[in-house]
């Protein structure tokens, strides 16, 4: 045991991935192909009325009357319509579909297709919207007396943008019809939501829809809920023309019609001691969803959860909502809610340590959680809880005490962020998943049988090291089976942090499960013997674990990840241009099963971080994204992000596979809050993201003044 | 929403191997035909569908158009002329290290290694409404889209605008202006050299270019005299990311020093306005003047006069002033803001 879980073993699908063997999407062809295109709405909301074509018969043209089956993208509410049928509600909802065997004649397709509206006012506030997709209530002791123990009232506010996924390889899926059945081959996260979903749309028994992953280039949450909508486009044009579709999305379609991040707007009002300690908490998260709501409640309910940071408060009060807007549908991004509301609650520590005379640094140390301490929610925490040791070793790696005071006055800042992820499924999630993983054996080994998709961030190599030390096999005799629906069990969709510590768990009891059959034999001669076998794993939650959905009450997650950055920048003083100079990144992750991949997933999301900081921003006008190019809307290059020092910490979870908890989304969260840290050290009042230049010139102008209310 | 823009729309395409050839089929094809050098503008323009020539001139065969020669002590850069390749070239660095600091500074290395320094001064407008085929003034409508009250346009002009707000975006252009530079430009059997201040056109004069080339023009070499070998230079460019990026504002200054005092300068800033956007005025000022504070803060405050920002780009205003200042301070000005 032991020998492959700790190493960094070979990345199982490196090769083929460097040698341009691995198939994308793109990649594939079928016999009679056609090549589909999508077809928008031009308004943000109102009607269409009337539609025009004047296209020749031998394009293919769909729209919702020959959707066989309902007209909805199956996912949480059945508000979204695959293709509309009369309403629009956001820029660029589809409405018809074009297929045509040469892919250069859609080119212009839409200036032969008109379509007559009638406008109604847009709403693009989430404020003043009407419409609430979900509203979430936490409470915790008693406000009243939280507030009446405090010295002072510390209030702010503070906002986020949108966020764009930016995953390399765009959307993109293949439908292929055939007697009564239909196989969707994409780029995606999760192949049974799409399953789901496609099941909803033609109507076709569960048995007779087949969803296989394509090699995938990167999802970031952007692939969770999208490839469901394109799959259901492909196979409503597979089916009507009896042919193979393949639809592939361009980067200014990605951009303009598929899901972001969902801006936020989190107001604090935080009762504090003189000394520090925080005695009550009142937090108000709005969330923009856009035009449906996705996957917005859940993202609400991450967010809020996390909005009141790694501390203790006895008496806390969270409301969250998210709002309708006519705006495209914000989804799932890497963080899924959490980072805005830990922008939120990181940048409003540094404001209270700075309105009491502490050291932001202090003021983290006093109210960290602590193991035994309860969340927000009332969850007590295990041994693993992490919050000290990751802000002491950041502290003490970064050398932050000595450059804070070094740097005071000057253009170089020193920030620090302290924060948490829950990994796996909120609350009962997980439960209601009910995953299931498989494990088949081979005459050489054994083969893992999930539908965890690889997306770039290493699932096939870490769930074969985690199997391969369970069985007491090398590495090298253990397979993965591509995530494809015939083949494989509801592992759950690939999000949330969950495939190591909550699908790595299920195959590592199928692992030992399958160890003990074999006795004393070897793979071949148990194979030789009785042939194959296959066991399978059901999820099952910890012992004890209890939450309450009504009351958003109990123990959120099975486990927390935590994390602590601290970010070193100069500031031009004259062009107000930040460069980032050093980054100290430590994760308390449980386990790294690969600590070259884990690292890598620290090292990405930090550098995501810094471009949600400081660059990107997505430029909304009349609804519609107006910077949907890569030369506008700009991420960091390597040019751009600083040196990032990674540590991480191991400190196992009783119930996760060799100890490991999630590692995937959690470096989001922390820097840009700590970025704006930084700027706060160097003078500058930052409470919005993305921190640009010229946002920066005007808060420099303008001395902060805290809204700080006396209960004394 | 054009639904695929990945593949090339069809053209009929000329690939001259002299300049000859490409001056005959420019002539017959007039307006109907599309200059391209590295191809780094013109590819999104075609990609995208907003400009559909009929006719496409690679000038990627045309070799003498390339190289760097010295021309009595100055320097004559072929049209075609790799922007890696100025910015490499040793006889650059020795006599225009200016120049060769504005095309290292374009976009990114393999951007570099395909665009030329002709392509780079006769790029069109980054305006997004223009590139995205609003029909604005600059395509040949009757509206600016960047000059409405809910416009983006933090990219936009502070100088000049009239009508249309969009900015010359070229790195290399400025610094051609600041070393008295002149734009050979043939035509038919006809040659005319234009001195490169006057190569760039505001909306003033024409709305739709931002260049004085017209159809039947081919742009052949750019020629930079001895004037400014070796004399003092500042060039600095503030853009949103470290690479692969335009500039929000860049400025080049060639500065002629005699003992402490300035003598004669060139100062150019772009980025604020259709066409590069040279500061007389700050030149004349600082004439006898020393690189001090004083006159730092004289000519910032000059540079700016007449600039009329719009909703998103006030800042550019502090950021003129600001390059402004260290252009005449040098490295001082690092030293003490």
């Amino acid at each position: 045991m032991g020998r492959a879980v700790g190493t960094s073993v070979r990345r199982m699908d490196g090769d083929d991935k460097v040698t341009g063997a691995a198939k994308y999407v793109d990649d594939l062809s079928f016999p009679d192909m056609l090549f589909g295109a999508t077809i928008r709405s031009t308004i943000s909301c109102g009607e269409i009325v009337n539609t025009h074509i004047g296209l020749p018969p031998e394009f293919v043209v769909a729209d919702h009357r020959d959707i066989p089956g309902a007209n909805h993208v199956a996912l949480i509410d059945p508000d979204q319509p695959c293709l509309a049928e009369g309403p629009i509600r956001h820029y660029a909802e589809p409405v018809l579909l074009v297929a045509h065997a040469d892919r250069r004649a859609l080119f212009g397709v839409e200036a032969r297709i008109r379509f007559d509206y009638r406008e109604r006012t847009p709403n693009y506030d989430p404020e003043r919207s009407d419409t609430c997709f979900k509203q979430i209530a936490i409470d915790k002791g008693d406000l009243a007396r939280g507030f009446g123990d405090a010295d002072t009232v510390i209030e702010g506010e503070y906002r986020t943008g949108h966020q764009e996924q930016l995953y390399i390889e765009p959307n993109g899926v293949i439908a292929v019809p055939g007697d009564g059945q239909i196989t969707v081959y994409g780029s995606l996260q999760c192949p049974y939501y799409v399953h789901k979903a496609l099941v909803v749309v033609t109507g076709l028994a569960p048995a007779r829809v087949r969803v296989v992953q394509a090699e995938t280039g990167g999802g970031f949450g952007g692939k969770e809920e999208y490839p469901s909508m394109l799959a259901c486009h492909a196979a409503i044009l597979a089916i009507k023309s009896g042919r193979p579709v393949k639809m592939i999305y361009d980067r200014v379609e990605d951009l303009l019609a598929t899901t972001k991040r969902h801006p936020s707007v989190v107001r604090h009002r935080t009762g504090v001691t003189r000394d520090g300690r925080m005695t009550a908490m009142d937090i108000d998260v709005v969330m923009d969803g856009g035009g449906y709501a996705t996957l917005s409640a859940v993202v609400l309910s991450r967010g809020v959860i996390h909005a009141a940071g790694p501390y203790r408060c006895d008496h806390l009060r969270i409301r969250g909502r998210a709002m309708m807007t006519n705006t495209p549908p914000n989804g799932a991004f890497r963080g899924f809610g959490a980072p805005q509301t830990q922008f939120a609650i990181e940048a409003h520590i540094d404001r209270m340590a700075g309105a009491l005379g502490l050291d932001p640094l202090r003021l983290r140390e006093i109210n960290a959680l602590r193991p035994g301490d309860t969340t927000a929610t009332g969850q007590t925490l295990g041994k693993d809880a992490s919050a000290l040791p990751v802000l002491r070793e950041a502290v003490k790696r970064s050398g932050y005490k000595q450059k804070r005071r070094a740097w005071q006055g000057t253009n170089r800042g020193i920030g620090l962020s302290l924060f948490f992820h829950g990994s796996g499924f909120t609350g009962a999630g997980e439960v209601k998943l009910a995953s299931k993983a498989s494990l088949e054996l081979t005459a050489t080994g054994a083969r893992i049988l999930v539908a965890s998709t690889e997306i770039g961030q290493g699932t096939r190599t870490m769930l074969a090291q985690i199997v391969a030390d369970a069985m007491a096999l090398p590495y090298s005799s253990i397979e993965v089976h591509a995530a494809d629906t015939d083949a494989v069990p509801d592992s759950g969709p690939t999000v949330a942090s969950r495939t190591c510590m909550i699908v790595g768990k299920l195959l590592e009891r199928c692992a030992r499960d399958l160890r003990r059959k074999l006795g004393k034999l070897t793979p071949a001669e148990y194979f030789t013997r009785h042939g194959a076998v296959v066991v399978t794993a059901q999820y099952e939650p910890p012992p004890g674990q209890v939450w309450d959905d009504q009351r958003y009450a109990g123990d959120a997650y099975g486990s927390y990840a935590w994390g602590c950055n601290v970010v070193e920048l100069e500031v031009d003083p004259v062009t107000f241009e930040i460069t980032p100079t050093h980054v100290t990144a430590v994760a308390e992750i449980g386990r790294a099963i690969h600590p070259v991949m884990a690292e890598g997933q620290i090292q990405g999301g930090t550098a995501q971080g810094i471009g949600y900081a400081l660059l990107e921003e997505v430029v909304m006008r009349d609804g519609r994204m107006a910077n949907a190019q890569l030369t506008n809307y700009i991420i960091p290059t390597p040019m751009d992000a600083p040196l990032i020092d990674v540590a991480m910490i191991e400190r196992p979870y009783a119930h996760g596979p060799f100890g490991a908890k999630g590692v995937g989304e959690m470096p989001i969260d922390g820097p840009a809050p700590a970025v704006v840290n930084a700027l706060r050290h160097c003078g500058f009042d930052v409470r919005a993201i993305p921190a640009t230049p010229e946002r920066l010139m005007a808060g420099k102008l303008k001395v902060e003044e805290l809204a700080v209310e006396s209960f004394s | 929403m054009p639904p695929i823009r990945d593949v090339m729309p069809a053209f009929e395409l000329f690939q001259p191997a002299s300049v000859g050839d490409a001056l005959g089929v420019l002539d017959r094809h007039g307006a109907d035909a599309w200059v391209m050098a590295g191809g780094m503008d013109t590819f999104d323009w075609l990609k995208d569908r907003i400009k559909r020539p009929k006719v496409v001139v690679d000038l990627g065969m045309v070799e003498e158009l390339r190289g760097i020669k010295d021309a009595a002590g100055g320097l004559e850069i072929g049209a075609m002329t790799t922007l890696t390749t100025v910015a490499h070239n040793p006889l650059v660095k020795e006599r225009f290290p200016l120049l060769a600091e504005a095309a290292l500074i374009v976009a990114s290395p393999q951007i570099r290694n395909q665009g030329t320094v002709g392509g780079n001064v006769s790029q069109d407008a980054r305006c997004w409404y223009y590139r995205a085929g609003w029909p604005c003034y600059r395509a040949g409508g009757n509206i600016c889209y960047a000059d409405t009250p809910t416009a983006i346009n933090r990219e936009h002009a502070i100088f000049n605008a009239d009508r249309c707000v969009a900015v010359n975006p070229s790195d290399t252009a400025p610094a051609l202006i600041a070393l008295d530079a002149e734009f050979v430009i043939k035509r038919g059997s006809a040659e005319r050299v234009v001195p490169a201040r006057e190569f760039f056109v505001g909306p003033g004069i024409d709305i739709t270019r931002l260049t004085v080339l017209q159809p039947g023009d081919l742009l052949t070499a750019i020629r930079i005299p001895a004037t400014w070998a070796g004399k003092a230079h500042y060039f600095e460019k503030v853009r949103d990311r470290q690479v692969w990026d335009f500039a929000l504002v860049n400025i080049a200054a060639s500065l002629n020093m005699s003992g402490t005092t300035i003598s004669d300068a060139r100062m150019v800033v772009n980025g604020v306005a259709a066409e590069p956007y040279r500061l007389d005025a700050v030149e004349a000022a600082i004439k006898g003047k020393p690189r001090d504070k004083a006159t730092a803060d004289l000519a910032a405050d000059l540079a700016v006069q007449g600039a009329v920002p719009l909703q998103h780009n006030a800042y550019k205003i502090p950021l003129v002033k600001a390059l402004v200042k260290r252009a005449i301070r040098g490295e001082a000005e690092w030293a003490t803001s």
